[in-house]
């Protein structure tokens, strides 16, 4: 709380030069800075963090593991049945009962290598020495606030907006562009808001995300964990189960046979397909 | 900055209003949030296109340039486009890829086909990344850039063929060259100060010579000149170091506009078309020695029609010989000019822009008056892209059908009508046409829903009747002794708001008909200057005459009878005249002396009479067919005797229409070629509406009396609606003086979805209905990023209904707050139809609910309504019924989620138990499965969610017959209420259930 509060005082001396003046390197710098400095953003390995998600105007209960370098997961409860994006390093799958989807699926290679591609460590940070570029456009006014527009060109050739709020530096929205799927092109818009310490970090509660000017989805997070234990397990692609460790397939119904063996799954996490067992409801 | 704002985040919320200077002014001007247009098309009458470009080596992916409607890119083929020059000048020059980095775009802005309706371009931009962020790269005064070439082995070097200004004499125009990118642009072909490049090809080996044809040409308001001494065809050899003018082949005397084009196959072969005094000399020209000289081919009407809105040439990169020709029609040459063949097969007429991807020669993009299209087999069978909204009104009205239709008249595309939203969207079988030919004002008769008033171009209007299709010609013709009547190529009628009977309509005298225009009363004299040097259409074009009426001039252009006394109104002509009567065409006055500051001549676009006081009235004026690019706005208060001038400080692009609101007279609505701005203090500010809403022309406006709609026409872009005006309406000075106020709108009616016609795959343009949800609008004078910010919805007995994202601008926020509960807490299912139906969830009761906004440590309340919906055909009491029956499955739902969830907890408390004694844990064991086996008894967990569902249990009775109940608003059936109340009996022995098992596992516990 106070590192956070000297580190605002400190901005409050260099935000008095003029707007126009401002650096790339000053955005940023000023930006980590006022959410609770390089050092405490390093320190940071993992998060948790749970909410309340809404699309289409229905509210979800959501929870968004992430992990350093780059495993992330992301769980929704939808009545009873979960639906989960997963990236574990190198695979990423997802459970989407609502697409047919019912067991662990992967996604495909297109989808496979953009997820590669994100980090859990924030993009900007020592941005040079990961070999991006950053290159500061026309300021923009975003939801009604002046910001600064930073272009950040990723290695790969990657590349997102930051609109950094000129009163306080943090960024309030960030553009990026899908590159795979049918949404390819299409601009996504993330807003940041109700940000918030947690611990040493000032860390956004509110995301909203407009895909092609659109509101696609709102989240609100209740609770945030910094550096929580997590175990890399949980990000895994969920592997074929052996055979005899199925304790409640063996018992009363016989493994459908037809099924494929990627479409199984492990009876640890996530929960909605653990039963394979048939009893005729009308026996109570 | 102010140094006040850097504070801790969590005193932001307190921090000192740049508003507080507020009090010594009445300037408003705010940001307006998340206030949205949404657009409804249409793309079925798509609009015209300038130019296209794609990549060789990847043809799906291709660039579309529009006349005043942007860039659209598509990497399917045209499956689906992306508007991705939005934030930019809309109207398009020529767009070229370089080929050897394809996501390397440039953009030369400003339409090269110089039709009397040309918009104007500022200069041009560069993309490094596909069309995600473009720069401006300078020649910003060209207004008109035709060619844009790529030196093929020097990314650096780029050509660009500036056309130039169109109204008036320019010096920026010419051959430009940058060697670093655009960074330096050198004019290294300029001609004279009247005359534009228009087309520029490059050698396809020796990229260092280039041919540059000029051309000499000018548009006043009255007349067109094609052809000068200026124009003429150039060739250099080095890079536009040194030029020479080709003349070998070509005709003698004055040459006009000119497309020249070498086959990307053979360079030694080049294609010219050529206009020029002589008739039989006009046409299409071949070289065979590389453009040093031509010959004449062909002098057939594809090949000679309208040079200047068609000279353009694209040869086959695979084959010299096959040559694509714009034109009144598409037509194509095999053999090099001999014989060309005319495309028909329902392709748009008028075309401007031809792709064709080198390896791939059946494969052809074109553009055209009316849209895109895409042939696979080299040029004779086209399909339309249907979703590309490009269409170009000229005006706009609406009725008071319920959903409200909107009508208008585009260029070349007629005159249609939608409705404002229709199911599942306003998608392209909602359009329909009322008449052909160019369209403008097109009205619906106010009290008749059959009869559509719509005019084609020169003053051509036609009462048309919806029950058979039939239209009747009621244009009014001279009496004997009548001089000619002169009508505007856009020619205005006006609808009296006080008989609905009544109309106007404008030539150089005011007509007025009492029935419907079945008979026609002159009522007034001639209202324009009747300067005959003025009036010159029949000789207008230059070397090619084109009288098509677009210049005719000395005509009435805009005509308002004051809402308030039809006795007065109001006249304004395109030879700078304002007119005004106050005793219903007994006499008439010139105002136009009393306007300060208007140059003289300049076209009367828009006159508004006030809504509110009859002596006030808004007038633009347009003086960009002179040259005047300045925005003129003014307002009269005293029937026109002494006018104020807005400042255009803030207002970017010459007027075209002003609209006074209906309910707050300080808030106005301003119409440019460049966009939509609004004003909330009476017109002292301006502030441009940029949300969803693209710089694109504004021509007109209509403002929903009924539904308190926006409707914005454009000229590139189709037709946006701003839904809901009560937002600005209420925005007072007081208002900006709090943190955070409510907008109190009017009770949100609870309407219920409808489903549209989903199979027609990705290629149809569906425009967005308006929201279904309650609004909730409230003005935050700051953007809200720092510490909590919560929005809640109560009923009236104080119950939390929902709770919701806030919105968080600075500005106008519009919350939608979903009629709907939320969704009860389930068991799970994997039964598809089961899982729907607990995820629809019961309506939100019709009465009144309290929002609560917590910002921080402050509180903000207001009360909402929510109102049935009035057009509902189903009586309240089934309504009730259903609702009732609903919410009894909705309970249900909740409760067997908390059995289900109750008894898994049980499961897993008694299974993991750690008691060692073994007769104890083996009876914890039967316990937990009996637990288990009962849980998993009410619901069914079988299957792939499709067709391999398990039975149904419990869960899944409930939710099916709560789908099926919740998708008809009316009463349910006996059937449907029976087996409700089976369920709720049922409920209740799982309950009984649940109980035993709890008394048991106690019991077991305790042991």
């Amino acid at each position: 709380m106070k590192k956070v509060l000297t580190a605002i005082i400190a901005v409050f001396l260099i935000a008095v030069v003029p707007t126009d003046a401002q650096t790339v390197d000053e955005i940023i710098s000023n930006y980590l800075e006022n959410t609770g400095g390089k050092d405490a953003w390093k320190s940071l390995n993992s998060m948790k963090m749970s909410g309340t998600s809404s699309m289409q105007g229905m509210e979800f209960p959501i929870t968004i593991y992430s992990k350093r370098p780059n495993y992330e997961k992301l769980e929704v409860e939808v009545q009873g049945m979960q639906i989960v994006e997963a990236y574990d390093g190198t695979t990423a799958w997802s459970i989407n009962p609502f697409q047919g989807n019912t067991t662990a699926t992967k996604a495909d290679e297109e989808m496979n290598k953009e997820a590669a591609k994100k980090t859990f460590e924030d993009e900007l940070l020592d941005y040079a020495a990961k070999g991006h570029q950053v290159e500061r456009l026309d300021d923009a006014e975003i939801e009604g606030a002046q910001t600064f527009q930073l272009k950040l060109t990723k290695k790969t050739g990657d590349e997102q907006i930051y609109y950094f709020d000129q009163e306080n530096f943090v960024p309030i929205m960030i553009r990026v562009f899908a590159n795979a799927g049918p949404m390819k092109g299409a601009a996504i818009e993330t807003y940041l808001s109700d940000y918030e310490e947690v611990q040493e970090l000032m860390i956004p509660h509110s995301i909203m995300q407009k895909v092609n000017g659109q509101t696609f989805m709102q989240a609100t997070m209740k609770s945030i964990e910094l550096n929580p234990e997590i175990d890399d397990q949980i990000f895994a692609f969920p592997a074929v189960p052996e055979s005899t460790e199925e304790k409640k397939m063996s018992e009363e119904v016989p493994v459908k046979k037809e099924m494929k063996p990627e479409k199984k799954m492990m009876d640890d996490k996530p929960v909605l397909i653990e039963k394979k067992k048939k009893e005729d409801p009308k026996k109570n | 900055m102010n140094s006040k704002n850097i504070l801790h985040p969590f005193f932001l919320a307190i921090t000192l209003s740049p508003f507080l200077n507020l009090h010594a002014q009445d300037s408003i001007s705010i940001s307006f949030g998340n206030l949205w247009a949404r657009s409804i098309g249409p793309a079925v009458m798509s609009g015209r296109i300038s130019t296209i470009d794609g990549v060789h080596k990847t043809p799906e992916i291709f660039y579309v340039g529009a006349a005043n409607g942007g860039i659209w890119k598509t990497i399917s083929g045209g499956a689906s486009f992306d508007p991705v020059f939005d934030d930019h000048i809309q109207s398009i020059g020529d767009i070229r890829i370089d080929q050897s980095h394809p996501d390397t775009v440039w953009v030369g802005t400003g339409e090269p086909w110089v039709r009397n309706s040309v918009s104007i371009g500022d200069g041009i931009y560069l993309t490094r990344n596909g069309g995600k962020t473009w720069t401006h790269m300078g020649l910003g005064n060209t207004e008109r850039i035709s060619k844009v070439l790529v030196h093929p082995r020097n990314s650096a070097i780029i050509y660009s063929a500036v056309l130039g200004h169109l109204w008036n004499a320019n010096e920026e125009r010419g051959v430009f060259k940058t060697e670093d990118f655009g960074t330096s642009w050198q004019l290294v072909k300029f001609v004279d100060e009247n005359s534009g490049c228009a087309d520029l090809t490059m050698h396809p080996t020796h990229p260092d010579t280039l041919i540059a044809s000029f051309w000499d040409h000018r548009r006043s308001p009255d007349f067109f000149r094609s052809g000068g001494p200026g124009s003429g065809l150039h060739k250099t050899h080095d890079g536009g170091k040194t030029w020479h003018e080709i003349t070998q082949g070509l005709p003698d005397g004055q040459l006009g506009r000119m497309a020249v084009e070498y086959a990307p196959s053979d360079p030694n072969v080049v294609y010219l078309t050529v206009e020029c005094e002589k008739k039989e000399e006009k046409g299409f020209y071949k070289s065979t020695d590389g453009g040093e000289s031509f010959r004449f081919i062909n002098g057939d009407f594809g090949s000679t029609v309208r040079p200047f809105y068609f000279a353009r040439l694209t040869v086959d990169p695979n084959n010299s010989e096959k040559v694509y020709k714009c034109g009144l029609d598409l037509t194509i040459t095999e053999n090099g000019g001999e014989a060309f063949r005319t495309v028909s097969s329902g392709v748009h007429s008028d075309i401007h822009a031809i792709w064709v991807p080198k390896g791939q020669p059946k494969y052809v993009i074109i553009g055209t008056d009316g849209g895109g299209y895409r042939s696979l087999d080299g040029g004779f069978l086209f399909e339309m892209f249907m979703n590309l909204p490009l269409s170009q009104f000229y005006h706009v009205s609406v009725d008071d059908d319920v959903p409200f239709n909107v009508y208008g008249g585009l260029q070349d595309n007629g005159s249609w009508y939608a409705p404002s939203s229709a199911a599942g969207g306003v998608e392209n079988s909602d359009w329909l046409v009322s008449n052909w030919g160019d369209g403008f004002y097109s009205f619906r008769h106010p009290t008749d829903p059959n009869i559509i008033y719509s005019e084609s171009q020169g003053g051509n209007i036609v009462r048309h009747d919806r029950r058979d299709g039939q239209s009747k010609d009621i244009k009014p013709l001279p009496r004997e002794g009548d001089a000619k009547f002169r009508f505007n190529w856009n020619a205005p009628i006006h609808l009296s708001k006080h008989n609905p009977d009544r109309l106007y309509f404008g030539a150089q005298y005011l007509f007025k008909s009492d029935n419907r225009g079945d008979s026609w009363q002159k009522i007034s004299p001639d209202l324009t200057t009747n300067d005959t040097s003025r009036q010159r259409q029949a000789r207008s074009g230059g070397l090619s005459i084109d009288n098509s009426t677009a210049e005719n001039n000395t005509t009435i252009y805009t005509i308002g009878e004051s809402p308030l006394n039809d006795r007065v109104i109001w006249v304004g002509t395109d030879d700078g005249l304002l007119q005004l009567t106050r005793d219903g065409g007994q006499n008439w006055t010139n105002v136009t002396p009393k306007i300060p500051g208007l140059p003289r001549f300049t076209w009367c676009s828009y006159i508004e009479p006030s809504n509110h006081i009859e002596g006030v009235a808004f007038v633009t004026f347009d003086g960009h067919k002179q040259g005047d690019k300045e925005t003129y706005v003014y307002k009269t208060m005293d029937f026109g005797q002494s006018w104020i001038r807005f400042s255009s400080g803030h207002i970017n692009g010459y007027a075209h229409v002003i609209k006074q609101d209906l309910v707050n007279d300080q808030l106005l609505f301003l119409g440019t070629e460049f966009g939509l701005y609004i004003s909330l203090d009476g017109g002292l500010s301006w502030k441009q509406f940029a949300n969803n809403l693209p710089g694109v022309a504004v021509r007109a406006m209509a403002i929903h009396p009924r539904d308190h709609s926006l409707v914005i026409a454009t000229h590139g872009r189709g037709i946006y609606i701003l839904d809901d005006l009560t937002p600005l309406r209420l925005i007072t000075t007081e208002i900006l003086e709090s943190s955070l106020a409510f907008l109190d709108l009017p009770p949100s009616v609870i309407r219920l979805p409808k489903s549209g016609r989903p199979f027609g795959g990705a290629g149809n343009f569906i425009g967005e209905n308006p929201s279904l949800s309650a609004l909730i609008a409230y003005y935050m004078q700051k953007r809200h990023t720092f510490g909590k910010m919560s929005l809640e919805v109560f009923d009236e007995e104080g119950q939390l209904i929902k709770e919701l994202p806030a919105g968080k601008s600075g500005g106008i926020n519009i919350v939608e707050l979903p009629l709907r509960l939320p969704p009860p807490k389930a068991a799970p299912t994997k039964n598809r139809m089961a899982l729907a139906g607990s995820l629809i969830t019961p309506a939100l009761l019709e009465g009144n609910y309290q929002v609560k906004i917590t910002k921080g440590k402050e509180t903000f309340v207001q009360k909402i309504t929510l109102a049935p919906d009035q057009e509902s055909i189903y009586p309240e009491a089934d309504r009730t019924l259903q609702q009732k029956t609903l919410k009894i499955l909705y309970d249900l739902t909740n409760e067997l989620g908390y059995i289900y969830f109750a008894l898994e907890d049980m499961h897993k408390k008694a299974s993991v138990s750690t008691v060692d004694h073994t007769p104890l844990k083996a009876e914890l064991l039967n316990f937990a499965k009996e637990a288990e086996k009962y849980k998993d008894s009410l619901v069914s967990l079988e299957g792939d969610f499709y067709v391999a569902e398990g039975e149904e249990a419990i869960r899944e009775e409930i939710s099916h017959l709560y789908y099926s109940i919740s998708r008809y608003p009316g009463k349910p059936s006996q059937q449907q209420i029976r087996k409700t109340q089976i369920c709720k009996i049922n409920l209740a022995r799982s309950k009984d259930v649940l109980m035993n098992l709890k008394m048991k596992q106690n019991r077991s516990m305790k042991n």
